[in-house]
């Protein structure tokens, strides 16, 4: 029944999109019933595929094992708030999800983007419907989340155990919200290429998109390495795994891109690049989904991977990269305003910044495909891992962290001010004296590479706050009495770049810093680590909904008082049989001591340890970033419209 | 100009301070318990598990991996180098068990793109910047 009706609202939804893109290109009818039946039909979309969602979803809250789907993925004893996320849990139902953010994009396209002129808002509207319509056929086709199987079996197979924790609940929605959030951007820019006339600012229509969907990449990105860090259990919160590349890619195209449409909407220079940037964020989104989906690249994201579905998406997004290229290009505007290159301006330093941040998309594009390059070429098998992404990277990081706190504090128009000056070195001056300061108190062994990456991230700390200062003491008062409205939005941009400052300084320190310790201990030993003792107890047992711990005791002890007790474990699942390590993490300030057990046995386990100081920061960092771009998001909008004085 | 000569005495200053600094801190001591296990993981995590998916032979936990652990273990205890031990493992297993890939003939591309892209920016920005 689940199966008939959700291919059904599947079918209703592709006709629909037919519909859209029939009346959207229709030249027959006038313009005003032309855009009337395309917004209806666009509607009717996102409500039958947000209607197949919710079927699914009862699929599996129902455990209706006729859904190939939900016999693969799901079992009776499940807990439920599983059954309602594991629908993403696993490809077709992923994909269902990608396709329902989609349309829900569509619909805010055509519901709350009512200023922009009609012609540009069809004709987003008609891009956006044709990606809907590929995607359609990609889920009816190759990975329809409906498929029916007969005769019905009584359990399920199961959840993927790795899969069955929290991260799994939020960090798939908001990874896809941002990479879907881009197909706006995308439809947007390929109708504005389109109309070759167009004077308006339209900068100012879609940054909001870019700034959502950039909002909702972060945060999906920091929860998916929180999620690695404490699951996959060795404490490493980033592996330069292929699928965390494919988020990264349009993570950092997405950066360049918020940056120069700021440039635009200020000097309206390089609009082509601006649009360019655009496209390329949702390519690489679906260059990414096509690398992890179709099995080319593998990693630990281990998606039922099927060469067939990778040549569907191969064909649509080669279809949408070449068709928005060609549009591009047949829409070149020659940008005849003179363009004179003054080096302390604003603008120029986006434009640094968008090369590094593209130097740095290229190398790390290159560096996941250059295995498979060379191996179609000469057959020679190698292997790029970790080390290799973090010594390309870091010279650009420090380029980029260099330069980001000077380029906010130049003008758009004027040259170089006395007043930046003064700021930047008061800024200097204070990261200095911190720097000592922090060497004087915290006792490290730090080699010079290590302090000047930290001096670094202080010093872009430091920058944008005392960029956040107002310049005089009347201007000072305004701020605080009525909350400058001007000013909001600059103090979103500059919480972000502060917030940059932050996790730099917990990726760097806690990679630098880090204690580890695997060992064998007894029954009463105590170890040493930093400045804690820990004491293994023993083991006790753990009966959850579908699984047992063996849970591991061990107390964290510091100046002989005890502070806190720590219990890895191993859980056992009890219908697949799978053992996954549960790790055990105690916060101590901004630091975290992180534990895991190996083997277990009567007399002793192996267990391994590590003190991760400063580690917090960056997840505390990266959520900053985000809420700084959301605060400029809000305020950017009419909220504060007329009602200031 | 002025202000230009204060920044450059400033910057001085602040760089002797930085480099004084810089010896500063306390070398961390080694306690001897944990000592041979951490150059397990040390050396396990630049091997690459061959029989999994993306995983390095420190986090993984298949027949491969342990065996390799086993053997490492082994040598050290033997007192061998991790060095030679990766270069034993390299020579038995090939390029592809190393982590990081080694600079060789085929591999000079993927290790000069990033620094020639930087250099190229570089180039062009101070062409740009004379223009």
């Amino acid at each position: 029944m689940i199966a008939l009706t959700g291919n059904l609202l599947l079918s209703f939804a592709l006709l629909s999109s037919i519909a859209t893109l029939i009346f959207a290109k229709i030249p027959a009818i006038n313009a005003h019933k032309k855009y009337k039946f395309a917004c209806l039909f666009g509607i009717f979309q996102f409500l039958f595929i947000l209607f197949s969602y919710f079927l699914l979803t009862y699929g599996f809250v129902v455990s209706d094992f006729s859904l190939v789907t939900v016999w693969q993925n799901s079992e009776i004893q499940k807990p439920l708030i599983y059954k309602i996320t594991g629908v993403w849990g696993n490809h077709e139902g992923s994909m269902l999800l990608w396709l329902l953010i989609l349309s829900i994009c569509l619909f805010f396209i055509i519901k709350y983007d009512g200023k922009i002129p009609k012609r540009v808002q069809l004709n987003t509207i008609a891009i956006q419907t044709s990606i809907i319509f590929a995607f359609l056929l990609f889920i009816l086709f190759t990975s329809n989340p409906f498929a029916l199987q007969l005769p019905i079996p009584i359990d399920g197979v199961g959840l993927n155990t790795l899969l069955q924790d929290p991260g799994l609940i939020i960090h798939p929605p908001l990874l896809y919200i941002g990479y879907v959030g881009y197909s706006v951007l995308f439809s947007y820019s390929v109708a504005i290429m389109l109309e070759n006339k167009l004077t308006d600012n339209w900068a100012r229509w879609i940054e909001k998109w870019a700034y959502i969907s950039w909002t909702a990449l972060t945060l999906g990105i920091c929860i998916g390495s929180w999620w690695a860090y404490y699951e996959l259990g060795w404490g490493g919160w980033w592996f330069w795994d292929p699928v965390e590349n494919a988020s990264l890619l349009p993570w950092i195209t997405g950066t360049a891109l918020i940056h120069s449409l700021l440039n635009y909407k200020s000097t309206g220079q390089h609009r082509d690049w601006t649009l360019l940037l655009s496209i390329l964020t949702f390519s690489f989104s679906l260059i990414g989904t096509f690398l992890v989906r179709s099995g080319i690249l593998t990693s630990v994201h281990s998606f039922a991977s099927d060469p067939q579905r990778g040549l569907w998406i191969l064909i649509i997004l080669s279809f949408f990269i070449f068709f928005s290229l060609f549009i591009f290009l047949r829409n070149l505007q020659k940008e005849s305003e003179k363009k004179d290159f003054v080096f302390l301006r604003r603008g120029t330093f986006i434009l640094i910044n968008n090369y590094l941040l593209m130097v740095s998309v290229v190398v790390i594009f290159f560096g996941m495909m250059y295995p498979l390059l060379l191996e179609a070429i000469t057959g020679d098998r190698i292997t790029v891992g970790p080390k290799y992404f973090n010594i390309v990277i870091a010279p650009l990081v420090i380029l980029i962290a260099i330069l980001m706190p000077i380029g906010p504090n130049l003008s758009w128009k004027d040259n170089w001010t006395q007043f930046a000056v003064k700021r930047l070195m008061i800024s200097f001056v204070i990261t200095i004296f911190l720097i000592i300061a922090m060497q004087l108190v915290i006792y490290e062994n730090a080699d010079a590479f290590h302090l000047l990456l930290i001096s670094l991230a202080v010093w872009i700390f430091i920058a944008s706050i005392v960029d956040l200062l107002p310049r005089n003491l009347s201007e000072f008062r305004i701020e605080f009495s009525g909350l400058k409205r001007k000013n909001l939005p600059i103090t979103g941009s500059r919480i972000t770049h502060m917030a940059f400052g932050i996790m730099l300084f917990g990726i760097i320190y806690a990679s630098a810093y880090s204690e580890n310790k695997d060992l064998k201990m007894n029954l009463g030993d105590k170890i040493q680590i930093d400045k804690f003792e820990l004491q293994y107890d023993g083991f006790g047992t753990h009966i959850g909904e579908n699984y047992d711990d063996l849970q591991i005791n061990f107390s964290l002890i510091k100046d002989d008082k005890k502070i806190a007790n720590m219990t890895p474990a191993k859980r056992f699942f009890r219908k697949s049989g799978d053992i996954t390590t549960e790790a055990s993490i105690q916060k101590y300030y901004f630091d975290h001591m992180y534990i895991t057990v190996g083997e277990v046995q009567e007399q002793f386990i192996y267990a391994s340890v590590s003190y991760k100081p400063f580690v917090r920061f960056i997840w505390l960092g990266g959520f900053l970033m985000a809420f700084g771009v959301l605060f400029k998001t809000l305020f950017r909008s009419k909220i504060f419209g007329t009602t200031n004085a | 100009m002025h202000k230009k000569n204060n920044f450059i005495k400033i910057f001085f200053f602040i760089s002797f301070f930085l480099f004084l600094s810089a010896p500063l801190g306390h070398s961390v001591s080694e306690n001897n318990d944990g000592s041979l296990s951490k150059s397990i993981m040390e050396i396990a995590i630049e091997l690459k598990c061959l029989e999994c998916e993306g995983q390095n032979v420190y986090e993984s936990n298949s027949n491969f991996s342990q065996s390799i652990k086993a053997y490492i273990r082994k040598e050290l205890t033997r007192g061998t180098d991790s060095r030679d031990i990766i270069n034993d493992l390299h020579q038995k297993y090939g390029d592809e068990i190393l982590m990081t890939p080694p600079v060789q003939t085929n591999t000079y591309v993927l290790w000069m793109l990033p620094f020639f892209l930087l250099s190229l920016g570089f180039f062009i920005f101070f062409y740009k910047l004379k223009k």
